[in-house]
């Protein structure tokens, strides 16, 4: 809090600087005009050229302490959605492994954070300064003080309130259209050889393109108000101005010279610190809307798609069980509910997350205390040793970008090995040998469902898979199939 | 400027943007010429001081204000359409463009060319409403205003002048000075960011090993170090800032003093003086504007550089005029692949088998050797014509928005739809969807699973009349039983006469080949 009034009082100097140096300026050279002698005008040139340097100097400094209390409060933002998230019902976790939620998620807290910088302080400082002109324009004339406040209210409230209604709006309307239009594209990206081939693709594209133009269009709808707001301030200075200029001629007679001038040439500074507020507005505006998108992702009111009932599975320890199913069939539930009901039991995910970070860390996520020797073994094992000895670093090489770094089946061998390296009693493992050639997939599928194959007699292995190895042994439980 | 070249929009949105440029620099010049000579004659005549005396000049400024706020906004309208405008000419085009390639290319380039369309692009939009419309007032206002100051004060413009070419020589020697210091923390910032992202990523994978404890504490570490490292880059981003605003209050602040001293002296009139300092902010706001929009522009400006090298990426051109009739013989890898007869293509992952589906479907290169269709050369072939008499199963069947029936006839009529369907398994699918055939699965098949989409994919490419069988792994997510059926009705397909090229690497797919070709070597069934 004080680090930001700190940068309220440093943006309030800054811009009075300048409001300072139109008034003084202002005094200069009508007393100048008077031809005093040159020593009444040396307090005001010191003055006008102090002025002159400190309003840059004033805001580099308040720029420098705006944004680290900014800095500061999205990292607490971060570190407190971070434990909110890891708190949430596990459906609520699930939904991350999507990139595009973690990114807007990081979005979200940064436009909460940008608040500060871009909406509290130009507010506070907009409204100090806006007083100041008032008032000292207000001993000179009340009634050109009164026109200037209006015209500060038009552009200081009406403007930004525009503005902010057509943030809203914008953002309304990218609802409405963002995803329309992605899917759109996306399809012609994802699918262009096959479209070709069949002659659709020139009717995908240019629904692609009508709707990226419908979109356009509401956008231009939506940022009408905007242009309004951009122009307000343009009105708010020429009406201050001339107001003050004929409260100037009927007061002219009354007050000096150097009064006068100062009325009529202060209004066209008292609105610099204004024009910040439609932007300010609008990013309050889209703020508003990044809260709301960040309990969203917390809620747990969310509406989940609700679970299939499975029947409680019988497990003695080292027992071997295959869950089989084709895809939707509710293979990955069974596990996630078996997680649960067993607190000895560690569910392996098909979709897990490859951290951007070494082999070794990928590996020791699942125990701490694994050694080296320990996570080249279960490396070799899943296939993974050449790989691993064509690494510039071995266990230490950094997978750039996660998983990224690996192909599809270098990954599913990569998450394997964690299943090997836990020490859990019972492992459920998700779709283990997906995207692995034929003959790979077959012969791992069989080792883990062997009893001392991949994992030691005791322990408890579940498999979920929707092509189990022929001539195979082990207890199998079929979920709905294809007739 | 590449944007130039690119889109007529752009040229629309060009001239709209200069004309109002003129018209702000026009209103705003001429209003501080009519106010300070409005105040100077209040000042300095005592007979003026009545509003009768300056009604005419009064008039004349709320009419230039009333045409600078009416710029202003005509400016605003215009540059939001401009860009909306370009925008979706940028991203048409790059579609047309990004989707034409060969498929191995459009995988290279399909994440950044989604990135670009669906959000890099509307970056573009603050460099169109703001970045551009400032730089074309300094353009235009800031050389207007030093040539009017000049008229009514000569050594005014002067230090104006002075002060001007200051603020790019003092820019570009703060970034040659902290270039290497500013990228080097932007990159430690970027690294930072990515690994907080990482770990949220992460959370389900700790949840359930059950690690996720310390990795709170982590987060708030990293929290920390990227605030310092942000703070070390803006330290120095800021600088540029300083400067900038340092020179152009310093500038019109000289010019106050200059001005004051000359008229102590009566060197010269109230009215050039005022007119002058009037003046002398009008030349550095422009500039000031655009340092500020400076970096929100930046994005829109690396969106744009993306695009167009996205636009500038070539295809291959491929494809001929000549036609072939059934039946089709297709020789690939030295062999031929027989009418009649099914033929399953096997091999390790990544060796190429898919890519060789997509030469002798025309749509790219061969690696392997030529690919002859009844003798002639793929590239040779119409494209269109060839792709009417081939009906493709890739390995994610596309499903376009559209009724069931329109995904089912996708490559062209079914002979028999009822067979089709059950033959793939997907009558079962059918069944199920409320409106039957008419169900509407648009929006990127939403609704079905990757099994049920697979066997719609099978259902129609086994359902067509097409000549030539073209099947990437059809019986991958489908269970034995269902399989075995999808295979008998390949079969089937062969025995019809059909050309049947399968790839896939399970037993029962190999048992059903007529002849195998393993890539790289050949072994007869």
């Amino acid at each position: 809090m004080s680090r930001l009034l700190l940068a309220v009082v440093l943006g309030v100097l800054s811009l009075g600087s300048a409001l300072a140096l139109t008034g003084i300026s202002a005094w200069l050279i009508t007393r100048a005009w008077q031809m005093p002698p040159v020593l009444d005008l040396t307090v005001a040139v010191v003055a006008v050229r102090a002025l002159g340097i400190s309003r840059g100097v004033l805001g580099y400094c308040q720029r420098l302490a705006s944004h680290d209390t900014a800095l500061r409060a999205a990292a607490d933002t971060r570190e407190s959605l971070y434990r909110r998230l890891s708190e949430a019902p596990a459906e609520a976790a699930m939904r991350l492994s999507s990139g595009e939620l973690v990114a807007s998620a990081g979005k979200a807290v940064d436009e909460l954070s940008d608040v500060l910088v871009r909406a509290v302080l130009p507010i506070a400082v907009a409204a100090v300064l806006s007083l100041s002109a008032v008032v000292a324009i207000g001993i000179i004339s009340p009634a050109a003080a009164a026109v200037l406040a209006v015209c500060l209210l038009i552009a200081g409230v009406a403007a930004p309130w525009l503005s902010g209604r057509a943030a809203a709006a914008a953002e309304d309307v990218a609802t409405q259209h963002h995803s329309d239009r992605d899917v759109a594209v996306m399809l012609a990206l994802d699918h262009a050889p096959e479209l070709r081939v069949s002659g659709r693709l020139d009717t995908v594209i240019a629904e692609a393109e009508h709707r990226h133009r419908e979109w356009g269009h509401a956008t231009d709808r939506a940022a009408a108000p905007a242009a309004l707001a951009a122009a307000a301030p343009t009105l708010a200075v020429g009406a201050s101005v001339l107001g003050a200029v004929i409260a100037a001629v009927w007061i002219a007679d009354s007050v000096t010279p150097m009064a006068v001038a100062i009325l009529m040439l202060l209004p066209l500074a008292a609105f610099e610190a204004t024009t910040a507020l439609p932007a300010a507005a609008a990013q309050l505006t889209r703020a508003r809307i990044a809260a709301r998108r960040l309990s969203d992702l917390t809620a747990p009111s969310h509406p989940f798609r609700p679970r299939p009932q499975v029947a409680p599975v019988e497990l003695q320890p080292g027992d071997r069980l295959a869950v089989t199913g084709p895809s939707g069939a509710g293979k990955t539930t069974l596990l996630m509910a078996m997680a649960e009901n067993r607190t000895e039991a560690v569910f392996f995910a098909e979709d897990a997350h490859v951290f951007a970070t070494t082999v070794r860390d990928n590996l020791l996520v699942v125990r701490g205390d694994a050694t080296d020797d320990e996570l080249r073994n279960a490396l070799q094992r899943v296939g993974l040793g050449d790989w691993l000895d064509a690494l510039d670093d071995g266990l230490g090489t950094v997978l750039v970008g996660g998983s990224a770094a690996v192909s599809a089946g270098q990954r599913r061998r990569l998450l394997l090995a964690r299943a090997l390296i836990s020490t859990a009693p019972t492992v459920l493992l998700d779709e283990p040998t997906e995207h692995l050639d034929a003959s790979d997939g077959q012969l791992i599928l069989t080792e883990l469902l062997t009893r001392d194959g991949l994992f030691p007699a005791d322990r408890t292995v579940v498999v979920a898979t929707h092509h189990l190895p022929n001539r195979i042994g082990c207890p199998t439980l079929s979920l709905a199939a294809c007739e | 400027m590449n944007l130039w070249r690119a889109s007529g929009a752009m040229r629309r949105y060009l001239v709209a943007s200069v004309a109002c440029g003129v018209l702000i620099t026009g209103a705003t010049i001429a209003s501080s010429v009519v106010l300070a000579h409005i105040v100077a004659g209040i000042i300095t005549d005592p007979a003026s001081r009545t509003l009768a005396h300056w009604t005419g000049p009064l008039w004349i400024l709320l009419s230039l204000w009333a045409v600078r706020t009416l710029a202003h906004w005509a400016q605003g309208r215009l540059s939001a359409r401009g860009a909306t405008a370009v925008i979706a000419d940028l991203a048409g085009q790059v579609l047309h463009r990004i989707t034409a390639l060969p498929p191995r290319q459009l995988a290279a380039e399909r994440d950044s060319a989604a990135t670009v369309i669906t959000r890099g692009l509307d970056g573009l939009r603050p460099y169109f409403t703001a970045y551009l419309p400032s730089v074309f007032l300094a353009g235009i206002l800031t050389p207007a205003a030093v040539v009017v100051i000049a008229v009514y004060d000569v050594s005014s413009a002067v230090i104006v002048l002075i002060a001007l070419p200051l603020i790019p020589i003092f820019m570009v020697l703060i970034g040659l000075v902290t270039s290497e210091r500013s990228e080097a923390s932007l990159a430690a910032m970027t690294t930072l960011q990515s690994r907080l992202l990482d770990l949220v990523a992460g959370i389900p994978t700790l949840l359930a090993l059950g690690r996720i404890g310390g990795s709170a504490d982590r987060i708030a570490e990293l929290g920390a170090a990227h605030r310092r490292s942000a703070m070390a880059t803006l330290r120095i981003a800021f600088l540029s800032a300083l400067v900038l605003e340092l020179l152009a209050t310093l500038g019109v602040a000289m010019v106050a003093v200059g001005v004051g001293l000359r008229l102590v002296f009566g060197e010269m009139t109230l009215a050039a003086g005022l007119t002058a300092l009037l003046l002398a902010p009008e030349v550095f706001w422009p500039l000031r504007r655009v340092g500020m929009e400076f970096h929100a522009a930046q994005d829109g400006k690396t969106a744009a550089d993306n695009a167009f090298r996205l636009l500038d990426t070539v295809s291959p051109s491929l494809g001929g005029t000549k036609r072939v009739t059934a039946p089709i013989e297709i020789e690939v890898l030295g062999t031929d692949v027989r009418p009649g007869s099914v033929t399953v293509l096997t091999g390790p992952n990544g060796v190429g088998k898919t890519t060789l589906l997509h030469a002798i479907l025309g749509l790219d290169v061969s690696r392997a050797g030529p690919i002859l269709v009844n003798g002639v050369d793929v590239t040779d072939l119409d494209q269109r014509a060839w792709w009417g008499q081939v009906a493709w199963l890739s390995q994610r069947p596309v499903l376009v928005p559209g009724t069931v029936l329109d995904n089912l006839e996708l490559f062209g009529p079914l002979l028999d739809l009822d067979l089709a369907c059950r033959t793939a398994g997907f009558d079962t699918v059918l069944a199920a969807l409320p409106e039957g055939l008419d169900t509407v699965i648009g929006r990127g098949g939403t609704g079905l699973s990757l099994g049920q989409r697979q066997r719609l994919g099978l259902a129609r490419v086994l359902g067509s009349a097409a000549p030539v069988l073209l099947l990437d792994e059809p019986t991958s997510h489908l269970d034995a039983a269902c399989e075995d059926r999808v295979l008998r009705a390949i079969t089937a397909r062969a025995a019809g006469g059909a050309t049947v090229l399968v790839v896939g690497h399970r037993d029962p797919v190999l048992a059903i080949g007529d002849r195998v070709l393993a890539m790289g070597s050949l072994v007869d069934a």
